[in-house]
């Protein structure tokens, strides 16, 4: 499953339970092109437990293709431990009209994403060719760049048709005493400087897939998942917000990309070793596609922003990503506080510029800020002590 | 006898109002206290085949 899959995956799971909620309304209502949900049949019964458990087994099964049998067991494993507890409270006709609601949530949402133009290839892109355009980095020299194509992807929310974030505060310049040169020095200099903790924070967040870690959108949502524990927020929160988290992952990832194929800005490692030091390489792989604005940073301060009304900023959370890795987890004294780290992180790791890190934050603040006010029900009528 | 028919009829209120829901309220399981481990414990499925996979 590509990561930009869970907006599809917290919006069916809240669709599943919404009618649990009093006085709720469908996503539908706020987001482009979704259409009408599933209702369900009036005066019957429903558990909502059974139908958000039909839901997500039935997404899952959808969004990952080529699983193996031991994980499609697992699927079915988790799917049963579930309908096994929900029967013994659950009448039979109750517990299938509910499961067979959740199976329809999982289809209509599935149908829906196939329309959606998201193409992650790079086929028959042609990178633009200026002073200070983005050109293959070291060592790898991956070209064409990845994900040009992303932007086309049909938005979420109507407002990010065609979002694109300001140019790039500083022309380009080889001028040592120029504003450019002086950013370009300071990912250079921070380099030189690195301490222990630095790089930490650097390989904490590095977050490069390929079998080797979390994908960014992947550690994401595993932040999310964990502060969603830590609060112990009901079913009802924490479906809207895995909802709003994966809305703004995508949301994010579209605006990002979408601004980073505009300005076509180069990466710190191609003018370092052009003016600065030959034979420089950054502290972490460069990403093959262009630099501004700060990916990590956008899309994660996108994530945690867009639920911060449901959970609270002052949060403290631990984050054990890659305790697999015999790595010690990080903890944040705020949700926002994960998105600067990983914003600075990239920094630290020789690949970003303060200036794209700090725009990468306000602009993922502003849109997790649009994403977390869509009004789905009123939570003075449904108030839970553990969330507000 | 009218104490046991008073016992079961009471008995069988407990049970109905203890299933996810009371006929006619659709929205009678109540979310506000409903943990949320159902979906926690299916984005831990997801994140696992997230890892393995990329």
């Amino acid at each position: 499953m590509n990561g930009v899959y869970f907006g599809y995956l917290g919006i069916g799971l809240y669709e599943s339970i919404r009618y649990g909620i009093k006085n709720s309304s469908s996503f539908s209502s706020s987001l482009y092109q979704m259409p009408a949900m599933p209702s369900i049949e009036n005066n019957e019964t429903y558990c909502w437990t059974a139908s958000a458990n039909a839901t997500m087994a039935s997404m899952i099964r959808y969004f990952n293709s080529g699983l193996t049998a031991a994980n499609l067991a697992s699927i079915d494993s988790l799917e049963n431990f579930y309908n096994e507890k929900i029967n013994i409270q659950t009448s039979a006709t109750d517990f299938i009209r509910s499961q067979a609601f959740g199976r329809s949530v999982a289809t209509a949402i599935y149908t829906w994403s196939k329309s959606d133009s998201f193409n992650p290839t790079n086929t028959g892109y042609v990178a633009p060719v200026f002073d200070g355009a983005w050109v293959p980095t070291p060592p790898a020299m991956i070209s064409p760049p990845a994900s040009p194509y992303v932007s086309n992807a049909r938005p979420f929310l109507m407002a990010n048709l065609t979002a694109v974030a300001p140019p790039f505060p500083f022309a380009y310049s080889e001028d040592t005493s120029s504003d450019f040169y002086k950013m370009e020095k300071e990912v250079y200099d921070v380099f030189q400087g690195l301490t222990t903790e630095q790089k930490n924070i650097a390989l904490f967040w590095v977050d490069q897939g390929n079998g080797l870690g979390y994908t960014p959108d992947g550690h994401n949502m595993l932040f999310v998942s964990q502060a969603i524990e830590k609060t112990k927020v009901n079913l009802a929160i924490a479906a809207e917000a895995f909802a709003k988290s994966g809305i703004a992952e995508r949301e994010s990832n579209i605006a990002c990309f979408r601004t980073k194929y505009k300005y076509n800005l180069l990466r710190p490692v191609t003018y370092i070793r052009k003016l600065i030091d030959p034979n420089w390489l950054s502290f972490i792989p460069t990403p093959p596609f262009p630099e501004y604005p700060a990916a990590h940073a956008f899309v994660t301060a996108a994530v945690v922003q867009a639920v911060t009304d449901l959970l609270g900023d002052h949060v403290s959370v631990t984050d054990h990503a890659y305790d697999f890795r015999g790595w010690t987890p990080r903890t944040y004294p705020s949700l926002f506080s994960a998105a600067e780290e990983a914003g600075i992180s990239r920094l630290y790791g020789g690949i970003h510029y303060r200036v794209s890190i700090s725009a990468g934050l306000n602009l993922g603040r502003d849109l997790g800020n649009m994403i977390g006010k869509i009004k789905l029900y009123d939570k003075q009528s449904n108030s839970n002590p553990n969330a507000y | 006898m009218k104490k046991a028919f008073y016992m079961l009829s009471i008995a069988a209120m407990i049970i109905a109002t203890n299933s996810c829901q009371k006929p006619k309220l659709p929205q009678s399981q109540d979310l506000t206290k409903q943990d949320a481990s159902v979906a926690l414990d299916w984005y831990k499925l997801q994140f696992r085949f997230l890892l393995e996979r990329n």
